[in-house]
């Protein structure tokens, strides 16, 4: 078995590399929305035809480095580094105005390192109490998936509009694969990146008409502010625990366990949920605050690698929102992967792949990301997070995503697969930012219209 | 001079929120072009000069997608070396500590289970000292009270 594990040692430690670097710049460019960019990478990577233990830890090396680096325009510049880092925008701000974001970054970045270590054992473990129930999930996975879509819209912001919104978005697919059936096309990643940058073409277009441009005109430049930095350790390498105090391990700890479990919730929801947990039990301001904001950035961590792990090892079906989201090109990449259908016999990570190599290549990406990602970001956070407001301008952000879609979708699909990007990005776009049917629900939908619609109707 | 305020009201009209940023619409528009050109073209020049090559039509065609990548990058860095961002950065490194003691004051009034940093477990004293922030609270807490009394 150890020898089947290290056949794929190499190339993962190279994917994982990559993952972690990659993920570590792109975590610091705010406002990136962690499925946009993690869905076309990783389905990139699955394409070049990277072996299946490199696919994952190019994958968790990149989740779990973003999750750190996210911190950095999170604390220093007030700005959400994606949406996951939402939740922790308070605090992050009341400990700016106290002058110390710097301890802010660096309780988040040392307690997420904690918790990507426990979540990876935790996770595994929780799979594989789960995993002898995959048989009857799998033969019931067309209900489960409708089930599951309603259920992750339903706690979405949207609430019963996005569970209702199901049903036009549902048909709207259908009718997208009978179009291009008739040109004998069949598309599969052209889908998923459109839903993923559907919020940049629905942005485009609304920008093009005039009234729209009046709409989303601005006065002045976006303002943004760099507040000052400190170091508190010697060295490169910090050491996460002591950066913590006690009680601060001891909560991350606790967070990080319960929300290894929990993984069939909205990352962003246990964020909040824990992050008052830990806040009612701490009386001093600013104990409190640094406390809080270390397990909310210790769950963001621990709940994505939960929710993506479980349902891999477990089911190989993508029941969660990080599964169904971020995570869903390791259960879907046509032509390389696939979920089971009525027709198909399921081949993906979790049919390629037995638990102890997501044990081992888990705990892989998660060192690669404290040596890569963890002292890169406790020691140049101030001038990374410069760099990238001072020269990377949006403009080239939307032109690399414009480039993007269109050879990916030429590439598959030609003229048709255009028609599909642009047709399904702006309704998804559109849904998201008018009725925060976000694009977990938009996945979900996906699922729907290919697994459950075929074997129910 | 009024015609440089013309200018730069004009400049400043073309201001449009994209994607969670700013960004001046006609570079945008601009960058979009840039975009779109430049990576497919990159595509559609790769896969002509793979399907001169022989061998696997579906692997030379990633292959092409590949370099077709390579092109999007390749927009990326033409258009951030064109266009500056539209972003204001403002950095900030001088002390402040008075502006810190009257936001601790609003903190501790807010918070009915304020409990004083004096009965704080050894170690985050320690860490409030390192910051220089331990005094400022003690301070603090005691302008606070006396607004209570």
């Amino acid at each position: 078995m150890l020898h089947e594990i290290l056949i794929q040692f190499w190339p993962a430690l190279m994917y994982g590399i990559a993952g972690a670097i990659i993920f570590s710049l792109i975590g610091m460019v705010s406002g990136t929305d962690e499925t946009a960019t993690m869905v076309p990478l990783t389905l990139m990577v699955i394409i070049i035809g990277a072996p299946p233990a490199a696919v994952f830890t190019f994958w968790m090396a990149g989740a779990v480095s973003k999750h750190m680096t996210h911190a950095i325009p999170t604390a220093l510049l007030g700005i959400p580094g994606d949406t996951m880092a939402t939740p922790m925008l308070e605090e992050a701000d009341l400990l700016r105005k106290l002058g110390i974001p710097h301890i802010a970054l660096k309780k988040m970045i040392s307690s997420s390192i904690i918790s990507a270590f426990i979540a990876v054992v935790a996770a595994v473990g929780f799979a594989l109490i789960l995993a002898p129930f995959g048989d009857i999930i799998t033969k019931f996975a067309p209900w489960i998936f409708l089930i599951a879509a309603i259920s992750i819209a339903y706690f979405s912001k949207g609430k019963w509009a996005s569970v209702l919104l199901l049903i036009p978005f549902v048909t709207f697919i259908l009718a997208l694969k009978a179009f291009t059936a008739q040109y004998d096309t069949s598309l599969g990643v052209t889908y998923f990146l459109a839903i993923a940058i559907g919020p940049l073409i629905a942005d485009l277009f609304t920008v093009m008409s005039p009234a729209g441009r009046k709409a989303q005109s601005r006065e002045k430049k976006n303002e943004v502010q760099v507040a000052p930095d400190l170091k508190l350790w010697q060295g490169y390498f910090p050491n996460p625990f002591k950066i913590l105090n006690k009680t601060q391990i001891k909560f991350t700890v606790i967070t990080s366990l319960i929300s290894s479990a929990t993984f069939v919730f909205s990352p962003v929801a246990m964020t909040v949920i824990l992050g008052e947990f830990v806040g009612s039990r701490i009386k001093n301001t600013y104990h409190r605050l640094t406390t809080v904001l270390s397990s909310k950035n210790g769950v963001t961590e621990s709940t994505y690698i939960a929710e993506a792990l479980i349902p891999l090892i477990a089911f190989g079906l993508p029941l969660s929102p990080v599964a169904a989201g971020p995570a869903a090109p390791l259960f879907n990449a046509p032509p390389v992967f696939n979920v089971e259908t009525a027709e198909v016999a399921g081949n993906n990570l979790h049919h390629l792949l037995s638990p102890m190599d997501f044990l081992f290549y888990g705990l892989l990406s998660v060192i690669l990301a404290a040596i890569i990602a963890y002292p890169f970001s406790m020691n140049y956070a101030r001038n990374a997070a410069l760099f990238v407001v001072k020269k990377i301008s949006h403009e080239a952000i939307i032109a690399t995503f414009i480039g993007l879609i269109l050879v990916i979708s030429i590439w598959e699909g030609g003229l048709v697969g255009v028609f599909t990007v642009l047709g399904l990005g702006l309704l998804g776009g559109l849904l998201s930012k008018h009725f925060s049917f976000n694009t977990g629900c938009q996945f979900m939908g996906y699922y729907v219209a290919v697994l459950s619609i075929p074997a129910i109707i | 001079m009024t015609r440089m305020n013309i200018n730069m009201e004009h400049s400043n009209s073309n201001l449009v929120e994209v994607w969670g940023d700013t960004v001046d619409f006609r570079s945008m528009l601009f960058s979009i072009v840039i975009g779109s050109v430049v990576s497919t073209g990159t595509f559609l020049l790769a896969k002509f000069f793979m399907s001169s090559v022989s061998g696997d039509a579906t692997l030379l065609n990633g292959y092409a997608m590949l370099i077709g990548l390579g092109g999007c990058l390749l927009s990326g860095f033409i258009c951030s070396v064109i266009f500056k961002p539209a972003r204001i950065v403002i950095s900030s490194q001088e002390d402040n500590s008075e502006n810190v003691k009257a936001f601790i004051v609003e903190l501790i009034k807010d918070d009915s289970n304020y409990t004083s940093v004096n009965d704080l477990p050894s170690e985050v004293k320690t860490e409030l000292e390192l910051l220089q922030l331990m005094s400022v609270f003690q301070e603090a807490e005691v302008i606070a009270k006396k607004n209570n009394n």
